[in-house]
Order: structure tokens, then C-alpha cells, then sequence
């Protein structure tokens, strides 16, 4: 196949690439090496829109952070996916705790974020009732928003594909090579995808991609954060005030960047930890990493009910590790002619993700790509078939729904409210689920205080009769694994 | 749409619909054991107009997909499946014209309003889509659901193969679904217990049973475990779960007196499906703010949504009185009769329900060599005997105990319960068992001959499916029904 340009991986950041390269007359590919987008680092974060005040002043990561946030409201308007501006407290437990908050609003300003608010520790507990007594002070950062990481990656790269984008899944490439001056992709299994420009955004594999074509001068390695999930209705129904805000500590020991948010879903995380694994692959829990997570989070809220916890995960993020803290930054850079590689990847890399593809088409552009604006390019469009799920859609909706097929009243997840219809639909849609877990994550399913324990062996009923096939020949992931090993019992004449 | 199990009916726009329109007595939420006893106690006691809802397409909640037998010790005096248990109130139910709404969802309730009535929003086809339903009294009865592995916090990998012991159940005897062939059990409460039993019949291999401490009926654990030579360790707990896409193993540890494990002993278990079975916890999240208000006018609650039960008899029980206290309320409000149960339901909510004997934590010690350890089935007490090889027998509280225990010391029986495939059928298992008890020594054998039968639809409550089983000379008999299906089934 050849196409204009080639990006590989479909993380945030290569989707939002792909999206932006849409905008122009160009013919696109992303390729994934996975099944599904997002199944690197893009799934398992805290799912924070950040304002801008960790990063390093003046770094790439600050300023594309704080251009990035400002963008967010416009990208969430044209994709549809929830984003709200909940707002951050920095919040310091001691003096020493001061010098941090003053550090990070000098940070905030030198990255284009303005001048924060520092609050007293009564004011912080005005804004957020259940924050410890012992805070002193906390940081403001109003701009601070929450927003689904997989969703606006599914909206984005749905929005990319309905603009023309096309995406290679499954493509994982092995083999990079200039040929006739062009570059060629090639697949362990012989699929090669050929393109005079290539946009390296592999995330955890980035690094191994880019020593192919440039010095192996940056390492990166696998770092992990744990995290876990309070059930949505830790606040409201559990008697007590909801966590309004993102909670950030100011680090009194090694207490990594632990924080408590709530999710647009209307859940609350806590985490993550930050530990050096060995393999990208490695996204286990461990009694120390919740011990740990916990800790911190009573310490920021101490009234935290554990007892409400439904879930913990772990997402691996790349981490530059052959650069010294203070020096560390995104690199996004012409690796080689036509060649651009984004390296080191992490957080905030969601919020920067729309600066670091403007970023990355700059210098597309000054290696010559030209750039014809595309004048069908739709920034809504999601594809012919999406749409929202049915408990989203308002009264008229739901009644033509039910109209068309009765299926859509019948719930089968009940913690999440998903319908039969809205499983089956999912399906079809651009970009479909192929795993119980692509499922789950498009509709969360299986996301609730049951974790799917009435509703998945319901469901993989459902996605084999729309899919024509039977319940053990669905995975539960990108891994492989099956829920069901097999039938119980054979009827003659049966399956 | 999705093939309906146990008691269900497919539904069509024409068939299953009810009517939503005007105020109800009383509106059930759920037709579960407790729900379907409320909705017997309203119907019964006086002219009340009343609702049940349901979210699966069938009735009978959890009842359907626990095969074995055990329940109605106490209001039947008889050991029933789960199944036949749930059709006589499925049946009373229906014999009393009360209208059920099935795969109808409870969005919330609300109230009292001004007008003294409580407003449940529910979905569903058979209530023509989306109905906002008025109700004098709202009965929840939505059951519980099982802590999970998040819930507990077990660290480790996160791979396919790691489910509730009653999802595992539904899988294995309703759905026709084996999540795994080696498998890990953690919890040697009930469910725990049964649920090896089953996958041991299956064709299973159970691997280790983990218990905390030791709980659950002496009898499951005889019945459950000792039977079948299943491995099992109490004061172990669960450290980790390995695998990334399947899960590979298990890394087991006793817990020290302060609860954290000693992972100087720990050990590696391989295995492909973990079988989480560690309490309940009531499930009454439909009722939204209304749950930090359980006096509300108007609402009740019963069941295990009120609070896990041991015995279905004792929730049947609170649902008997519960729905007759949501009727009194609703009689108040109209200015109706006050409730009236007939006879037989006062008697059977009134009946002294003891806790069984017989529990794990009581047994402390092992069993002399030479003893046997013998649970008595002939009455709900379920005594606890010891009989030594000589033919002495201790622990018994009448002399038809004793004359139990020279029996299973002679010859051992056990009634089999499972499922067995069917042609044709809206379902594809249909829940057996023997007519009378067979040989324990012979389980094996009639396990193997019911994974090889194969019934056509439709199959009738009690009918023999075949006359002797594996050459017992019993007969085996359906626990439940299933009717044809519309087009050939699958």
C-alpha cells in the first residue's frame, strides 16, 4: 500500500495526529500494532487535562500542556466527549510544602499557564469540604480538566477515519527501510505499507522504531502506576460530599506523583504509583503499589471509604530514563528525512497531544510535505453508524430508539445501564470492538460495582449471536484470553 | 435477542407486555425469591393491584442457576432445586394473575411525592419501552451481588479467567458456558463449596479450595469436598493472580492472626479460571438517595437486598411478611381493606426457621481415625454425627439419625444434581436430578452419562428423562422446563 504519510501507532497521540493530517489532501494511514486503538498508554491513565504547572518551565511538555489545555474545550465540543473543568488543588501539608506550591506556580507561569492562586488551608477545604485538616495551603488551578483518555481517542480516531484516515490494525512493524526514496514498513508477516513521509508515535515501542533510522541516543523503558477506582457513588449516596477537585499533594517524601480524581464517568481514582518494570507488558497490581496508593489518597481525604473500592488497573507509561530529571523532556523531532519521531511520551501527553501533532506537522511541512487544505474535512463526523449509547440520549431519541428495535429497552449491564441495543450497534460502529474488553471500553460495560459479574457471560452471548460465532471464540483482550474455554455440554444437532 | 432461560418466555411486542397506567398497590422490584413471596402475600391478602418487575428474562432471580438441591428444607419439609423451589412461587405467582415484567429494568425511584406515591422509572419492552410507574408501596427486593476480586483488592496481573463463583454458575448451568478446566476456589463458604462440586462434576479439575477461616454447612463440606477428594486449606488466603492474557496460576499463602500472608510458605497453584467466592453484599443502588432513607413511607425492603441470607426459606419468609406490611401501607393510603394472608402463606412466614447446625467454625478438631463424620438429612436440624468403624454413632438427637448414619456407614448415597443438553430447546441446559438418591461411589458415572444424554425440547418440570441412569436404576428427572425454540434453536 502506498499512502502520503504513515503514522504509527494509534495511542492518543497518533490518532490526534491522524486527525490532523485529515484536515489536509493527504492520503493517511495509521498503523497499529495492536487490535484496537489506545491500547498502549492511552487506557490506563488518570485521565487529566492539566493545566501546566509540573512540567519544567519553558519545557516542550509545559508549553505543549498549557497550548493543549486550551484546546480542549473545542475538541471536546467537536467529538462529543465529556470534559469538564473541574479544577486542581496543589495542597501543601507543611512549610516545607510551601516551597513547592511556589516552585509550581513559577512553572505555571513560565509554560503560559498565568498566575495561579495560592489559598490557605481553610479556603482549599471551602472548595473541597473533605480535604485533610492538616493541609496549610493549596495551589489553584482552575483550568485542570477530566475527560475519558480512551473515548477522545476512539472520538478522535473515528473523526480521522470519517475524514479519510485509514487504520492498519494489527500492523506491527518489524522492518524499516528507505526505499527509492521512500520509506517502507514492513510487517513480520509480510505486509508492507510504503509512504515518503513516516510519524513515528509508537508510544512504548517509539524508541525502538526511531534507532532504525536515527543513533540510539535515548533510552526508554517501561515505568508503572497503579491505580484504583472508588464506586461512582462514593459521595452523593455514601452520605458524604463528592471530590470535586483534582488532588494533587506536594511530595513530603518519595510519595511519587499520587493524586485523587474524579472521572467524568462519576467515579473516583487514586493513584498512580511510579515504579520501574521490566516490561512494557507488566500492567500487575501489587499489594505495596495499592498499600501505597491508598496512603496517600487517606492522607489527602481521610474519610475515604476503601470499602467502596471496585477495581484497581495499572497503566505503563515510556520513560526517558539516559536523561537527567532536570533535562527531561517530549521529544518530538526529524529523526531522519521525512521522518518524525515523538519519543518519551507520557504524561501529560494527552493534554499535549494536540501541540505535540501541530508540532509534528511543522516539521512534516519543512521537510517538504505540502500541505493543500482539505475542504470536506467534517470535525464531527464520527462514521455512518455511531451513535450515543441509548441512556445518553434524550426522551424523543430513546422512544425512536425502542421503535426500531425493542432491544435497545432491554438492559443487560445494569451497574453502567448498557442495552442490548447499544451492544449490538457497537459492533457495527467505525472503528468496531473486536474483544469483550473493547466493548467494555466503549460503552463500560462490565465497568460498574459488579465488574461484570452479571453481565459478561450475558454479553458474550449477545457479541456471539451479532457476530455469528460462539462465546469461547471471543477474547477478553488484546492478550488473548478467554472468558469461556468452552461448551459445558453439546446438544445434537447444535453448534 | 438473547435465548431465555429457566421459567422465561420470549417476549414479543404482543406477548409479556403489561399495563403501566394508573397507581399500583404495590410495585415488586425484582421476581426473585423474596419479590415473587411479596407479590404472593399482596395478591393474597387483599383486592391490591400489584407489579413485579424483572430484570432477566426469566424468574426465580438466583434460584434458576443453583441446580442442586437443599432448598424448602423448612417450608416443604423436602429438598428442593433451586429450580423446583423457584417454579412453585413461579406458579403461585401466575396462579394469582399477578402481571410480571420481564428484562424490565429499575432506572430509580423517588418519592413520596405530595400525593403520598412513589414514582419508579423502569425499562423495558414489556412495559413499552420507557414507563414511569406510580406505586402506595414499592417493595425492593433486588437481591445482592458477589465482592469481587477489585472489591477484595488481589493483586497481580490482570488475565481472563478470574470470575464470581456465581457468575461461574450461571455460566456453567445456564448459559452452557465452562470458563476454565483447572480451577482455584477462593472462599469455602457455600457457594464456594457447591461451585466445586460442579465444576468437579463438569469434568473440572479443582485444584485447592481456600477458606479464611473455616464457614459454611458441615454438610456442604462433606457433600462438597470430602466426596469428591478435593483439595482444600483453611487459614490460606489468596497473595496474587498471574498471567497476562490467560490466567496461569495462583500464588496461595496462609494468613498470619493479623491478617497479612506469610509469603515464606507461600506456594505457586497453576490453574486457568479463578472462582472468587467471598460474601455478598446487598444491592439496593436502584433506590439511588432513597437507600440512606430506608424509612421512607412506602418503600420496603427485603430479601438479600436487605440483608445476605443463609436460606432461601428465610428469605421467602421476610418476603411473605414484607409484602404484607407493603399492603398494609398501601390499604391505608386508598382507604382498601387492610391485608388478610391466607393460611397456608401466615404459616409458612411464621414457621421457626433455626439456624442449621452443623457450621464450619463449630467442627474445630479432626475427625479420630477409624471415625467418620456423618451429616443427618433427615430433617432440616442436620445433626452432626460421628460414627466409629465399629458401628457406634455419637451426635445424633433422635434414633432416626442413627439409623442414617448405619446407612451411609453401608452404603453411601447422594442425590445428583446437574444439567443435561437439549436439542431444539429456547435453552440449551435443562437442570436434572436422580429421582432418589444414588450410590456416592456412582456420581462420577452419572455425571458422565448426563454430559452424553441429549433431550429434545420441550422439556416438561418432572419429566423423566431417562429411567436409569448409568444402570443406577434410577431415574432422572428434569428440575425444570424448556420449551421449543421458534426457529430450531442452536
Amino acid at each position: 500500500m502506498d499512502v502520503d504519510v504513515a503514522i504509527v501507532g494509534a495511542g492518543i497521540l497518533g490518532c490526534t495526529m491522524a486527525r490532523a493530517l485529515a484536515r489536509y489532501r493527504l492520503d493517511v494511514c495509521v498503523l497499529e500494532a495492536a487490535h484496537d486503538v489506545g491500547e498502549g498508554a492511552t487506557k490506563a491513565n488518570s485521565g487529566l487535562v492539566h493545566t501546566g504547572f509540573h512540567p519544567r518551565g519553558g519545557s516542550l511538555k509545559g508549553t505543549s500542556c498549557v497550548e493543549g489545555n486550551a484546546r480542549f474545550d473545542s475538541i471536546a465540543d467537536e467529538l462529543q466527549v465529556p470534559f469538564e473543568r473541574v479544577g486542581a488543588l496543589y495542597v501543601a501539608f507543611h512549610p516545607a510544602g510551601m516551597e513547592h506550591i511556589a516552585e509550581k506556580r513559577e512553572r505555571a507561569r513560565l509554560n503560559g499557564a498565568g498566575d495561579l492562586e495560592v489559598v490557605s488551608g481553610d479556603e482549599a477545604r471551602r472548595l473541597e469540604p473533605r480535604l485533610s485538616e492538616r493541609v496549610v495551603a493549596a495551589l489553584v488551578a482552575p483550568t485542570t480538566g477530566i475527560v475519558s483518555p480512551f473515548e477522545l481517542a476512539l472520538a478522535t480516531a473515528r473523526n480521522a477515519a470519517a475524514n479519510g484516515a485509514r487504520f492498519e490494525f494489527g500492523f506491527e512493524v518489524d522492518a524499516i527501510e528507505r526505499v527509492s526514496g521512500r520509506w517502507e514498513l514492513r510487517t513480520k508477516d509480510g505486509r508492507r505499507v510504503r509512504a515518503p513521509y513516516v510519524v513515528n508515535m509508537a508510544g512504548e515501542e517509539a524508541a525502538l522504531l526511531d534507532v532504525q533510522v536515527h543513533s540510539a541516543d535515548l533510552v526508554v523503558r517501561p515505568r508503572r502506576g497503579q491505580y484504583v477506582v472508588f464506586d461512582k457513588q462514593e459521595g452523593g449516596l455514601a452520605g458524604k460530599e463528592p471530590i470535586r477537585h483534582v488532588l494533587f499533594q506536594a511530595q513530603e517524601t518519595d510519595e511519587g506523583g499520587t493524586l485523587l480524581a474524579p472521572t467524568v464517568d462519576g467515579n473516583l481514582l487514586a493513584g498512580p504509583t511510579s515504579e520501574n518494570v521490566r516490561s512494557f507488558a507488566d500492567n500487575a497490581t501489587t499489594q505495596a503499589g495499592i498499600e501505597h496508593v491508598k496512603r496517600v489518597a487517606r492522607k489527602l481525604v481521610p474519610d475515604l471509604d476503601f470499602g467502596r473500592v471496585i477495581t484497581e488497573f495499572s497503566g505503563i507509561r515510556a520513560n526517558i530514563v539516559n536523561v537527567e530529571k532536570e533535562k527531561k523532556d517530549f521529544v518530538v523531532r526529524v529523526s531522519a528525512p521525512g521522518f518524525v519521531s515523538a519519543l518519551g511520551i507520557k504524561n501529560p501527553g494527552m493534554t499535549s497531544a494536540p501541540a505535540l501533532a501541530d508540532r509534528a506537522l511543522r516539521l512534516l511541512g519543512e521537510q517538504g510535505l505540502r500541505l493543500e487544505n482539505n475542504p470536506a474535512f467534517d470535525p464531527r463526523d464520527q462514521g455512518p453508524v455511531h451513535r450515543r449509547p441509548f441512556m445518553d440520549c434524550i426522551a424523543s431519541e430513546q422512544h425512536a430508539l425502542l421503535g426500531a428495535d425493542a432491544r435497545y429497552g432491554h438492559v443487560v449491564c445494569r451497574c453502567e445501564r448498557v442495552t442490548e441495543g447499544d451492544v449490538r450497534s457497537c459492533l457495527h460502529d467505525t472503528l468496531p470492538p473486536r474483544t469483550l474488553d473493547g466493548l467494555k471500553r466503549r460503552l463500560r460495560c462490565g465497568m460498574g460495582r459488579c465488574q461484570g459479574a452479571f453481565c459478561t457471560p450475558r454479553i458474550l452471548e449477545v457479541m456471539a449471536d451479532e457476530l455469528g460465532c460462539a462465546p469461547w471464540e471471543i477474547a477478553k483482550g488484546e492478550r488473548g484470553g478467554r472468558v469461556v474455554k468452552r461448551q459445558v455440554k453439546r446438544a445434537c444437532g447444535s453448534r | 435477542m438473547r435465548k431465555p432461560v429457566a421459567e422465561g418466555r420470549v417476549l414479543s411486542a404482543a406477548e409479556g407486555r403489561v399495563d403501566v397506567d394508573g397507581v399500583f398497590d404495590v410495585v415488586v422490584i425484582g421476581g426473585g425469591s423474596a419479590g415473587l413471596a411479596a407479590a404472593a402475600a399482596v395478591a393474597e391478602s387483599g383486592p391490591y393491584r400489584t407489579l413485579v418487575l424483572e430484570r432477566e428474562e426469566y424468574l426465580g432471580g438466583v434460584l434458576p442457576q443453583c441446580v442442586h438441591d437443599g432448598f424448602g428444607l423448612y417450608l416443604y419439609g423436602e429438598s428442593l432445586t433451586g429450580p423446583e423451589f423457584a417454579h412453585r412461587w413461579v406458579e403461585r405467582v401466575r396462579g394469582d394473575g399477578v402481571p410480571t415484567a420481564l428484562a424490565a429494568t429499575v432506572l430509580s425511584v423517588e418519592g413520596p411525592g405530595s400525593d403520598g406515591l412513589l414514582r419508579v422509572d423502569a425499562l423495558g419492552a414489556s412495559l413499552g419501552g420507557r414507563a414511569t410507574l406510580a406505586a402506595r408501596s414499592v417493595v425492593c427486593a433486588t437481591g445482592c451481588r458477589e465482592r469481587t476480586r477489585g472489591a477484595l483488592q488481589i493483586p497481580g496481573g490482570r488475565p481472563a479467567g478470574v470470575l464470581t463463583a456465581g457468575s461461574a454458575q450461571y455460566m456453567v448451568n445456564v448459559a452452557n458456558q465452562l470458563p476454565g478446566d483447572k480451577a482455584v476456589v477462593l472462599g469455602s463458604g457455600d457457594i464456594g463449596l457447591i461451585m466445586a462440586r460442579r465444576m468437579t462434576l463438569e469434568g473440572a479439575e479443582v485444584r485447592l479450595v481456600l477458606g479464611q477461616e473455616a464457614t459454611g454447612l458441615v454438610r456442604n463440606h462433606i457433600r462438597c469436598i470430602q466426596d469428591f477428594d478435593i483439595p482444600i486449606r483453611y487459614g490460606w488466603g489468596l497473595a496474587s493472580v498471574h498471567g497476562y492474557g490467560q490466567l496461569q496460576g495462583v500464588t496461595v499463602a496462609p494468613l498470619r492472626a493479623d491478617g497479612s500472608f506469610d509469603l515464606a510458605r507461600r506456594e505457586y497453584v497453576r490453574c486457568n479460571v479463578l472462582l472468587v467466592a467471598c460474601g455478598l453484599v446487598p444491592e439496593r443502588e436502584v433506590l439511588g438517595s432513597l437507600a440512606l432513607a430506608p424509612d421512607a413511607p412506602g418503600l420496603f425492603l427485603c430479601g438479600n437486598a436487605n440483608v445476605p441470607h443463609d436460606l432461601v426459606d428465610q428469605v421467602t419468609q421476610e418476603g411473605l411478611r414484607t409484602g404484607a406490611a407493603a399492603a398494609a401501607h398501601a390499604a391505608a393510603l386508598s382507604g382498601k381493606p387492610a391485608p388478610a394472608l391466607p393460611d397456608d402463606l401466615a404459616r409458612m412466614a411464621g414457621l421457626s426457621v433455626r439456624e442449621p447446625k452443623g457450621r464450619m467454625g463449630d467442627m474445630a478438631g479432626d475427625v479420630p481415625s477409624g471415625h467418620q463424620r456423618i451429616v443427618c438429612t433427615v430433617c432440616p436440624t442436620g445433626c452432626v454425627m460421628e460414627a466409629s468403624g465399629r458401628g457406634g454413632v455419637a451426635g445424633n438427637t433422635c434414633p432416626r439419625g442413627e439409623e442414617f448414619a448405619r446407612r451411609e456407614l453401608a452404603c453411601p448415597t447422594r442425590m445428583f444434581t446437574g444439567t443435561v443438553a437439549v436439542a431444539g430447546g429456547r435453552r440449551s441446559l435443562v437442570p436434572v436430578r436422580t429421582e432418589r438418591p444414588v450410590p456416592r461411589d456412582r456420581l462420577f458415572d452419572v455425571a458422565r452419562a448426563c454430559r452424553r444424554l441429549n433431550v429434545k425440547a420441550p422439556v416438561r418440570m418432572g419429566e423423566v428423562l431417562k429411567s436409569d441412569i448409568a444402570r443406577t436404576g434410577v431415574a432422572l428427572v428434569a428440575t425444570g422446563e424448556c420449551e421449543r425454540a421458534a426457529h430450531g434453536g442452536r
